[in-house]
């Protein structure tokens, strides 16, 4: 069952188009990548899923309903940049931030405290946040994202900026939210995190969709475009041949990107013919990265960041 | 989703009100406005009634004058304080006339300190009238008044005496009216007692007049520190893009409304606390007195505080109307101010012009005061931004009629819905702009989104 359904929205602002006729479907239960370089138009799209801001045209849906305020607190976002307010002490931005959610006091106070020991932070709980460290004021932010229980956790870079350990955490929490029955929708221009956190990805470059669809399938269509080499001997003949674009030496091995994926076996006999000793010769699935540069040049080669 | 509007309110309320700041405020600012409203006065005095005897030198070259000058500052007890003389005239042996010797002897003198400086009295100033006064620091003006006033007295007298008057005789002749003013309402009393309400009647109206100035200028002063607080936090939610989760749950105008909402209602707080001491302070001044061992409050503060009793609650519901009217229509200026803007430094030079709109009918308002029923007053009155203060100040001054002030009130309240529905567009698009500041351009298009 379909959890959000985004129908051909568009929105411009002036002459820029930020977000230019999009469509998506995300499951209910799904951990789903919104990817694309900075100024994409993944804040954009998120906002007007989030309804902060109504696209020119299109329409999004919530289990086939319009979105309503109600549905506001079934939501959990978590802004780009983050920040709290300053002044106010830990307990009370969180309160502020589940009572406008909804949530009822006792409720959220029950709520306050348990994510406070889980987050190991609860000695900090009559702190005020400006004592708090970077780290620590993002792990609040996150329990303000997602105290009320939302059935829909949208994450807007999550991870920029985290160290390492916290970084890990939030990755365990989000699996353990959507373990628990949580959607998640996260947006980030890191490809690596997507690939190894998604089910299904929407990749838009210049407010258009480039991908979109399950990350295994798309790995699929674009083929085993490039060929690892271990080897000893001449590397110019690797080089040199005419199955072969492009060729980056790495010392011990080469990889190798192909004319065209099914060239492979043309290419280890001609080197096996050159009497070239392969140690290794591994056909590689192509990264995100790699699907997300060659799917973006293609298109022009709009790709200005990556 | 009212309930949301008032956890916005709560959150603005709350974080102000626990603030030392806030606790500081209710503290300090009773003590600073009396400071502002006496130090001008008491500056005037310690001025006159400063410890050290200015020593003058005099050369009196008509041989007639500095006697009497010496017994006028004698018998009079102006120039008198704690029993000593203020003013100490020492009467040069020689003449003047432009001698530099003496001069430059008289210049080093002045420059030890050991005299304040000398007056030059010539011979001829009966005809020519015409004296001259050396000193280091000119803008002593009560110096130079005390010495231009007891000249002046022994010149007329003496020039009086020369045609054949006798002085004392022209004076009583000369002598002024009394004026006495009575401030015509529409519901003053009969008076019965004239002489009393003679001295009542002026009275009142300084008192009236303090009243007012205080109450303008808690109404400037507050919708000038508070408007900033809106903006403040406009700017905070707009940085730190909590905004977008809170806009998530509630519409900005709501976003918005709560936090006027929640503001405003710290200053009232504020008020109401003042408010409140301030009757109790009345209604037990004797027994508070009792505690300093006085039985009663000198005559002249019992009819301040009687006045102020008597001034009753319409002066104080005009203020609320007033003060609540204002500062939601510049506290929603300041908040668009902060969602256009993007850091504090940046914001500074933005409300400027807005902060002029303020302080200008602040300052016309000396002006004003004294005429508050010319045609320039009426008109300033009834321009939106000028009201809470001209208005409200005319209403305490002069009390149009009912229909002009609710005419006036009806005004108000359209430019703020007015303002808060064209506010609140730019202040919707502008949360969730980042980077450059819009230009007028842009903001004139975001009025068409």
């Amino acid at each position: 069952m379909n959890l959000v359904q985004v129908e051909n929205i568009s929105k411009h602002f002036g002459d820029f188009k930020a977000v230019d006729n999009i469509s998506f479907n995300i499951e209910k239960g799904a951990v789903y990548g919104l990817l694309g370089p900075n100024g994409a138009g993944k804040t954009t799209t998120i906002r007007m899923i989030m309804d902060i801001i109504a696209p020119d045209s299109g329409t999004i849906a919530f289990s086939g309903n319009r979105p309503s305020a109600d549905f506001a607190d079934r939501i959990g976002y978590l802004p780009e940049e983050r920040g709290l307010y300053r002044k106010m002490k830990v307990g009370d931005v969180i309160l502020f931030m589940a009572e406008l959610r909804g949530m009822n006091r006792v409720d959220a106070f029950d709520e306050i405290d348990r994510w406070l020991q889980k987050m190991d932070l609860a000695e900090w709980k009559n702190r005020k946040i400006e004592e708090l460290s970077k780290g620590m004021a993002q792990k609040i932010q996150f329990i303000t994202t997602v105290i009320h229980k939302p059935e829909l956790i949208i994450l807007d870079e999550p991870f920029s900026g985290l160290d390492p350990i916290n970084m890990t955490l939030l990755k365990d929490l989000m699996l353990e939210l959507n373990a628990d029955g949580a959607t998640i929708i996260f947006s980030t221009h890191i490809m690596e995190q997507a690939e190894r956190l998604c089910e299904r990805i929407c990749l838009v470059n210049a407010g258009k969709i480039v991908v979109e669809g399950d990350l295994k399938e798309i790995k699929k269509s674009f083929g085993k475009g490039s060929v690892e080499i271990e080897y000893s001997g001449n590397v110019d003949l690797i080089k040199n041949s005419r199955f072969v674009v492009s060729c980056n030496d790495f010392g011990q091995y080469v990889e190798v990107k192909l004319r065209a994926p099914e060239h492979y076996n043309a290419l280890l006999r001609e080197l096996v013919e050159a009497s070239v000793d392969i140690t290794r010769f591994e056909l590689m699935e192509p990264t995100l990265h790699e699907i997300f540069v060659q799917s973006v040049q293609g298109e022009g080669g709009r790709a200005d960041a990556a | 989703m009212q309930r949301k509007v008032i956890t916005v309110i709560k959150r603005e309320y709350i974080t102000r009100v626990k603030t030392k700041g806030f606790a500081a405020s209710i503290l300090l600012m009773p003590v600073m406005m009396c400071i502002m409203m006496v130090l001008p006065s008491l500056m005037m005095t310690l001025q006159h009634k400063s410890d050290e005897t200015k020593t003058f030198v005099v050369f009196d070259e008509t041989g007639a004058i500095f006697s009497r000058m010496q017994r006028a500052l004698d018998e009079d007890p102006f120039f008198h304080h704690d029993g000593r003389r203020v003013y100490q005239l020492i009467e040069h042996p020689s003449d003047f006339n432009g001698n530099l010797e003496i001069k430059n002897q008289l210049n080093q003198q002045l420059e030890a300190k050991e005299i304040q400086g000398y007056i030059e009295i010539p011979a001829d100033v009966f005809e020519r009238l015409q004296v001259s006064y050396y000193a280091k620091n000119l803008t002593n003006f009560e110096t130079q008044r005390a010495f231009r006033r007891v000249i002046s007295q022994i010149v007329i007298n003496k020039r009086l005496e020369d045609k054949g008057y006798a002085a004392h005789e022209v004076r009583t002749l000369m002598q002024r009216i009394r004026l006495t003013e009575y401030a015509v309402t529409a519901t003053a009393e009969k008076v019965e007692d004239a002489e009393t309400a003679t001295v009542a009647g002026r009275e009142t109206t300084f008192v009236k007049l303090g009243l007012t100035y205080i109450l303008t200028f808690s109404l400037y002063i507050f919708t000038l520190l508070y408007g900033a607080s809106v903006m403040r936090s406009v700017l905070e939610e707009k940085t730190t893009r909590i905004v977008e989760v809170i806009i998530s749950s509630i519409k900005p105008y709501q976003l918005l409304l709560g936090k006027i909402i929640g503001v405003c209602s710290v200053c009232l707080s504020m008020f109401l606390i003042w408010g409140a001491c301030a009757v109790l302070l009345l209604m037990n001044i004797n027994p508070i007195l009792g505690l300093f061992g006085r039985q009663e409050l000198p005559p002249q503060l019992i009819e301040i505080t009687n006045i102020i009793k008597s001034t009753g609650p319409s002066a104080f519901l005009y203020f609320l109307i007033y003060f609540v009217s204002g500062f939601f229509l510049f506290s929603t200026l300041y908040a668009v101010v902060g969602a256009i803007c993007n850091s504090e430094e940046e914001a500074q030079q933005v409300v400027t012009p807005l902060v002029m709109v303020l302080v200008i009918p602040f300052m016309l308002m000396f002006g004003l005061f004294r005429v508050p029923d010319s045609t320039l007053t009426i008109v300033l009155s009834h321009v939106p931004f000028f009201s809470p203060l001209i208005m409200f100040m005319r209403i305490s001054v002069l009390t149009p009629p009912l229909w002009e002030i609710l005419i006036n009130i009806a005004v108000m309240i359209a430019t703020i819905v007015g303002a808060n529905l064209v506010m609140g567009k730019i202040y919707k698009i502008g949360i969730l702009m980042y980077g450059k500041r819009p230009t007028l351009r842009e903001l004139w298009k975001w009025l068409h989104y």
